[in-house]
């Protein structure tokens, strides 16, 4: 049982050594392993805000942080007098803009990176749940930034480890985003895991309640049957058309997409096949007593 | 060891009172009314009838239709005998078509099951101590959760292990008629009804909520499926995968065969999406596997729910509350709320726009296991779980109006300093509002707590603690008797011995305790009219082990995360 504990120490020593250098160099995978699954459905020891408000966003974008912390009085007189709980927190530095774009399911961060340059004015966020490879795409972002200090690039991305099946709406408010990345994600073959699938008609609900109208979810995958899934729920959900594939074919981030990911360059060293899906955003559908007034 | 009364549903001066898995009604008095027994299955009838071990006053309990076919999945199961309570009523038993060729997976199947079976185990362990006919009072499950229709016509009931709804018709003196039993896909943890009564909303422990309409005939969807399945079976070379269960679209039984069949037919990945040997192998293995699975499959996704429910909304969390909401200024639209374990409370637009979320009511560090939305102040929802506060929100704007302590009230009330410093968290297990003229009065208990928490809230949006009431045991249930504005308040009898022993002398515990508010003191006080334990445990003595009952009695702390693995 000696090997085993000898690569995790491996492991720790080389990170270790990393963020002791101050992350300068880009991180290597294999200190960086973990399997390709975790169960969506456990109560992993996860970190997230109560509310998207409280969310500590200028530790991820420290380059966008609003210079000093707002005094935050005169927002909270209204609610003043309810408690003092939610002022005793320490004040959380405001960004200058809202993320506006997410890529669940980030894995290794190759979309990500090469998001950075092509959306320089947009905020981006990586979201993976597995410990791991969050912190690989932490650290590679982190050495970015640092060999690319003088062009200032990969100031806009970041990754945050979470689970976004259960907790999105603690990260982002209604409407906030403007794309969702959804790329290869876990088929879960088997009928019984199904649920466990990041597509699925009631989690479309909480992806149209992030997405403004208009704003796109972009879906690729290597296996057919999880595209007809993801078509066929996307499709069926009110909130969500498809994007026409003229119009599929003109957006710059799906070729980006279909090229940069990690996994999309593993299924073209395999030759295998990509399908692209794109669905857009609706309005939300009037009341039903608004329509009959 | 007397089975405590831990639900309440008061209709009118009707009281309902669940006990383990029967319902019993009384009036207003407490007089006894009638008991509905859950139907139990006796080895030797083979389920031909439901039988009453002791005869009751009047017993509403309808026939039992007979087991048939293989149990739905995960059905409570004695000695080997399936009580699976497949489809409704006896209009199905007449439908044998299927049984003949089920029959020998049934007993397989069964005592697969029976392996498992937790329930099993625990048997083992107290075997020698269970008279004979306690042996089907554990595979009776208990009532988790009874709804009553706003004409009070109905009473919908929900039982946990076998995952049923049970609709009553009520005929307004206390007696109930069973008009239909439904077997849920998923444990349903609470349920909600339409203003209109129409529909049943039930929040499942894998967080959907299906619709169901409140009434209807069994034999007919069973046709239906039938149909359908047939159908499908030979025209469903269109690819779409399990024809995905979209929001106002039934779901069953389309969907289960649609599922069962597009799996048998090929596995979702090939040759270009694998890159090992080995999962090439478990490809080809996967493959053989669908192939025999087929017919099972197929068989399966028949006898799975074959009545009409529909998904309307769901959340990756187990639910714990749901409720159908009016805000005051816009009466024509309705709401459903939803709260879950992990934090949330959602608010989605009511049937048939239930796809859309409004907002989400973020704020709670713990569980939620309580929304409350006062009858006279429709525009504030309160809410409770693992946290140490109530919270206060205006709903529709997703605000927070404030919180109001709970667990500092009762650490204030116990009565040494000694418990108090024991009580550590605090699971809220009720929220009721009582309207009493202008004042908005909320009921709040606590798992384990023997007290009863009284607030009010107050016109400027605030939850005022107004008293603390100490109950001579764990209080269960509360529920208000309008007509001679009595508060009832369901008691554990089984816990605080001293006190109870100080009692018995002085007439016997409480399982029911009336309260009614005095004026001139303005608080709530004891009045005589509960219901006396000695009353109540005239029948069968419950032959769970004392800490099997507190395990189905007390369910809400378990909802704490605590050991969150990781990696």
């Amino acid at each position: 049982m000696s090997e085993p504990k000898n690569k995790r120490q491996k492991r720790e020593d080389y990170r270790a050594a990393l963020r002791a250098n101050g992350v300068t160099e880009l991180p290597r995978k294999k200190f960086y392993r973990q399997r390709a699954h975790a169960n969506p459905f456990s109560d992993h020891s996860l970190i997230y805000p109560p509310t998207p408000e409280q969310m500590d966003w200028a530790s991820l974008y420290p380059h966008y942080a609003v210079e000093e912390p707002i005094a935050q009085k005169t927002e909270t007189t209204e609610s003043e007098e309810t408690t003092g709980q939610e002022l005793s927190a320490p004040a959380i530095r405001k960004l200058t803009k809202q993320v506006e774009v997410a890529d669940i399911g980030c894995g290794f961060g190759g979309l990500l990176i090469a998001l950075a340059p092509v959306l320089p004015e947009t905020l981006v966020l990586g979201l993976e749940i597995r410990v791991s490879v969050t912190q690989f795409v932490e650290d590679r972002i982190k050495a970015l930034r640092v060999q690319n200090e003088e062009q200032k690039l990969y100031r806009n991305i970041a990754v945050l480890r979470a689970n976004t099946m259960k907790f999105m709406p603690n990260f982002f408010n209604k409407g906030q985003l403007n794309k969702i990345f959804i790329c290869f994600p876990d088929p879960h073959f088997k009928a019984r895991k199904h649920k466990q699938r990041i597509v699925s008609t009631t989690l479309n609900s909480e992806y149209a309640y992030v997405l403004r109208p208009g704003g796109i979810v972009y879906t690729i995958t290597d296996v057919p049957d999880l595209h007809e899934w993801m078509v066929g729920h996307f499709n069926a959900h009110p909130a969500f058309e498809r994007v026409s594939v003229e119009e599929q074919e003109a957006d710059p981030l799906v070729e980006i997409m279909r090229n940069e990911t990690e996994e999309g360059k593993k299924v073209t060293r395999h030759n295998g096949q990509k399908h692209v899906a794109l669905f857009r955003r609706l309005e939300d559908p009037q009341w039903p007593e608004d329509v009959s007034a | 060891m007397a089975l405590p009364y831990h639900v309440l549903k008061v209709c009118y001066g009707i009281v309902f009172a669940a006990r383990g898995s029967n319902i019993h009604s009384f009036d207003s008095n407490f007089n006894p009314i009638s008991v509905w027994k859950y139907p139990v299955k006796q080895q030797e009838t083979n389920g031909e009838k439901a039988e009453s071990e002791t005869p009751a006053p009047i017993v509403e309990a309808e026939e039992l239709p007979a087991p048939e076919g293989p149990p739905a999945k995960k059905r409570k199961v004695e000695d080997g005998e399936v009580v699976a309570v497949s489809e409704e009523s006896k209009e199905e038993s007449k439908e044998d078509t299927t049984e003949g060729q089920t029959e020998t997976k049934t007993e397989s199947q069964t005592q697969e099951v029976n392996r498992r079976s937790r329930r099993q185990k625990q048997k083992q362990k107290t075997e020698g101590g269970w008279a004979k006919n306690n042996k089907a009072v554990l595979e009776k499950p208990f009532v988790q959760g009874m709804y009553l229709t706003t004409d009070g016509r109905h009473l919908v009931a929900i039982t946990g292990s076998d995952k049923t709804i049970w609709v009553f018709e009520h005929d307004g003196a206390g007696n109930l008629k069973q008009l239909s039993q439904r077997a849920m896909p998923k444990r349903p943890c609470a349920l909600a009804l339409t203003p209109d009564d129409k529909t049943i909303l039930s929040a499942d422990k894998f967080g959907d909520v299906f619709s169901l309409p409140l009434l209807f005939t069994p034999s007919e969807p069973t046709a239906a499926a039938a149909a359908s399945t047939i159908a499908s079976e030979v025209a469903t070379p269109e690819p779409t995968p399990s024809a995905p269960a979209t929001p106002a679209i039934p779901t069953p039984p389309t969907t289960d065969v649609a599922k069962a069949q597009s799996l048998s037919v090929k596995p979702q990945a090939n040759e270009l999406t694998v890159h090992t040997l080995r999962n090439l192998k478990a490809l080809e293995n996967q493959k053989r596997c669908l192939e025999r699975q087929k017919a099972a499959k197929l068989a399966a996704a028949l006898q799975a729910s074959q009545f009409e429910h529909t998904l309307q909304l769901g959340h990756v969390s187990m639910l714990t509350s749901v409720a159908v909401a009016v805000h005051p200024s816009h009466p024509g639209r309705t709401y459903i709320i939803t709260a879950d374990r992990d934090e949330h409370i959602r608010v989605s637009r009511g049937i048939p726009q239930a796809h859309v979320i409004e907002g989400f009511l973020l704020g709670h560090d713990e569980f939620v296991s309580r929304v409350c939305i006062p009858e006279a102040r429709r525009d504030v929802l309160i809410s409770g779980g693992g946290d140490d506060d109530l919270f206060l929100w205006d709903w529709v704007s997703a605000k927070l109006l404030g919180k109001a302590p709970v667990l500092a009230e009762v650490k204030k009330a116990l009565p040494s300093a000694e418990d108090a410093d024991k009580v550590t968290k605090i699971a809220v297990t009720r929220i009721f509002d009582v309207q009493q003229g202008e004042k908005t009065q909320i009921f709040v208990i606590c798992e384990r707590i023997p007290l009863l928490l009284i607030y009010t809230l107050t016109s400027a949006n605030t939850l005022q603690h107004t008293q603390t009431l100490s109950l001579l045991g764990n209080p269960l249930d509360v529920e208000y008797l309008k007509a001679e504005s009595k508060l009832l308040v369901s008691i554990d009898p089984n816990t605080s011995s001293e006190t109870q022993e100080e009692e018995a002398s002085n007439g016997g515990v409480s399982s029911i305790l009336a309260l009614s508010f005095d004026d001139s003191e303005s608080s709530w006080k004891v009045t005589p009219g509960g219901l006396k334990a000695t009353e109540a445990a005239e029948e069968e003595s419950i032959s769970l082990s004392p800490q099997d009952l507190q395990k189905l009695l007390y369910t809400t702390e378990s909802l704490r995360k605590t050991n969150k693995d990781d990696e």
